[in-house]
């Protein structure tokens, strides 16, 4: 059977056209996806694939049931003193829900992976406001495209066919050719190499250069002769373009919340974008890295008031990253027990925390083998969010769309990570009622 | 440039060279992670994460060739990587994210939740050593298993 217009869930665009053929429950062929995209629903087969509740005993993994894995965990979690739920960016709303009243439940700490990508650009909104607009307004009017610290071609590689570049909009009849595409970025990468025009910046002066474009932009004049690598002809040249587009957007990466300046570099950015909405309209667009990272930012605001790294610890939400946020809170070895849901944390982690998740009870939930489950006491198994169940998700625009599922998991005891969640929940209130 | 003479001079006296790390997603690196295959297929995912890319004359500057082994060291601790030729301005390293580079960057986010996972000071000199695989890595994290 073919299935059309099956959501991709892999990076933020979450395209939403690919076609799937499907015979005895296995996929026969993907149509339309990037590399990545079809990588991903090659997972559902994956050798690697966790198909039965795993239960560390000394080197090896033994497999256990099902109940006894959900007792396991829910045990874990009751005994701690701040245990740490992470993950959910590969996951629906609904499951990030049960995930969020888990931690509340145990007054817990619960963050998610845009605690270190897009968390700072989070911040930065808090601090100046976002001038955004949808995927949908890019593709229809926009003439200036400007990818800043993104290398979209290997991160979201159908971004620039989608919205950006390629396709042929209401007022962009031409596609490509109706368009500018400026890169600035600190090596010549794949997207700088298809653009009209590559701004080689130096490492960590980003701060320096946005600064510098709002000067040119009040028709300010600096003597240095380069600005963070950057001629100030060049500046000034790129300041008149932004000024004289009809509508230019800035697609923003983590070039700039992984280096200096941090969530100051995106603030400058907003402020940059807010002051050429006096000449044209413009406006900046977060390069969200997993399907439905900004989903999580919309479930927890709405559940704590926070958009993430919050902490239940004192009973009520407290918010302050940096303090409450996951890298940190591991660093400082303030987490005694983790559970991880369709994250690699093993993986993506700085060596300190890996080194903290190696020496407390770590429940992981993944849909294949990971650094992640190699270091865990459990491993559960994750059923594909947007394939083999259905799933609410925002994409990189904060756009909420539905998810279509198209498979069964290969296991009959749940079917989908929140039914699983909803498990070790039901089961953490059975433990601290007494109902054991 | 560096004459192919010195080079093997530059080799033989380990000499470092001060670089700023950069930490990023490829796209070869996205298909071994997306399709569940980090550890089945642990040489493939060796392969696309634990190379360097690094630019021609800083190759030459330390006397390493492409596919030669570089180690990166920084104040957290050094990995070995595979160096891969590639469009950096000199001083700038390029390492997809994974396992590898993880265990050189530094978990201070400077009070706000991200760590340097771009632009962090490190050294790269050229290395005999070889490049561990994903398990070898692990172990290191759970010696006692």
């Amino acid at each position: 059977m073919i299935y059309r217009e099956v959501t991709c869930p892999v990076c933020g665009c979450g395209c939403d056209d690919i076609e799937v053929e499907v015979e005895d429950n296995t996929i026969k062929n993907v149509k339309d996806a990037c590399g990545i995209g079809k990588s991903k629903f090659g997972e559902i087969g994956s050798l690697d694939r966790v198909l039965k509740p795993m239960k560390r005993e000394g080197k090896d993994f033994v497999e256990i049931s099902w109940g006894e894995a959900i007792d396991a965990a829910a045990k874990i979690l009751v005994e701690a003193d701040h245990p740490l739920i992470y993950g959910f960016s590969e996951n629906s709303c609904e499951a990030m829900k049960v995930g969020i009243d888990i931690a509340e439940r145990i007054r817990g700490f619960v963050d998610s992976q845009s605690s270190h990508c897009h968390g700072l650009t989070i911040i930065a909104e808090q601090r100046t406001g976002l001038p955004s607009c949808t995927l949908g307004m890019v593709m229809n009017y926009a003439d200036l495209i400007i990818y800043w610290g993104s290398n979209a071609m290997d991160s979201h590689p159908r971004h620039m066919s989608r919205f950006s570049t390629y396709p042929r909009g209401i007022y962009r009849k031409q596609g490509r050719r109706d368009r500018k595409i400026v890169v600035l970025d600190v090596r010549k990468t794949c997207t700088a190499k298809i653009a009209n025009h590559f701004i080689q910046i130096e490492p960590n002066k980003d701060f320096e250069l946005i600064s510098a474009l709002r000067i040119a932009l009040d028709g300010g004049e600096i003597k240095q002769e380069k600005i963070a690598g950057v001629t100030w002809e060049e500046i000034k040249k790129l300041a008149e373009m932004m000024k004289n587009c009809e509508y230019g957007v800035t697609f923003v990466g983590l070039g700039l919340t992984h280096s200096a300046g941090k969530y100051n570099n995106i603030d400058n950015l907003f402020s940059l974008a807010k002051k050429l909405n006096d000449y044209t309209r413009f406006s900046v667009i977060p390069m969200r890295g997993h399907y439905n990272v900004a989903g999580f930012n919309e479930v927890m605001t709405w559940r704590s008031g926070y958009p993430f790294a919050v902490d239940y610890f004192r009973g009520y939400p407290r918010y302050n990253p940096g303090e409450t946020s996951v890298i940190d809170m591991l660093a400082r070895k303030e987490v005694d027990a983790m559970l991880s849901i369709s994250a690699d944390p093993g993986a993506h982690f700085p060596r300190k925390c890996v080194e903290r998740m190696a020496e407390i009870p770590l429940i992981s939930i993944e849909v294949a083998r990971t650094p992640t489950t190699e270091l865990a006491e459990l491993i559960i198994p994750g059923v594909i969010s947007g394939m083999e169940s259905e799933a609410t998700y925002y994409r990189l625009d904060n756009v909420p769309l539905t998810a279509k599922k198209f498979l069964d998991p290969p296991f009959t005891q749940t079917s989908s990570d929140e039914k699983t969640l909803r498990m070790i929940y039901n089961r953490i209130v059975e433990l601290q009622e007494g109902r054991v | 440039m560096i004459p192919e003479s010195l080079q093997g001079i530059s080799r033989m006296f380990k000499i470092k060279i001060k670089v700023t790390l950069d930490s990023g997603s490829t796209t070869k690196q996205g298909i071994v992670m997306r399709g569940g295959k980090k550890i089945v297929r642990k040489d493939e995912y060796r392969e696309t994460s634990s190379i360097c890319l690094m630019n021609e004359e800083d190759m030459k500057f330390i006397g390493v060739v492409e596919s030669g082994n570089v180690k990166l060291e920084t104040d957290v601790g050094s990995v070995v990587l595979k160096v891969v030729k590639g469009d950096c301005p000199r001083g700038l390293v390029f390492v997809p994210k994974g396992p590898w580079v993880n265990s050189v960057i530094d978990a201070d986010t400077f009070e706000s939740g991200s760590p340097h996972f771009k632009g962090m000071t490190a050294e790269v000199q050229a290395t005999d050593k070889r490049v561990l695989e994903v398990d070898e890595l692990l172990r290191a994290y759970k010696p006692g298993e």
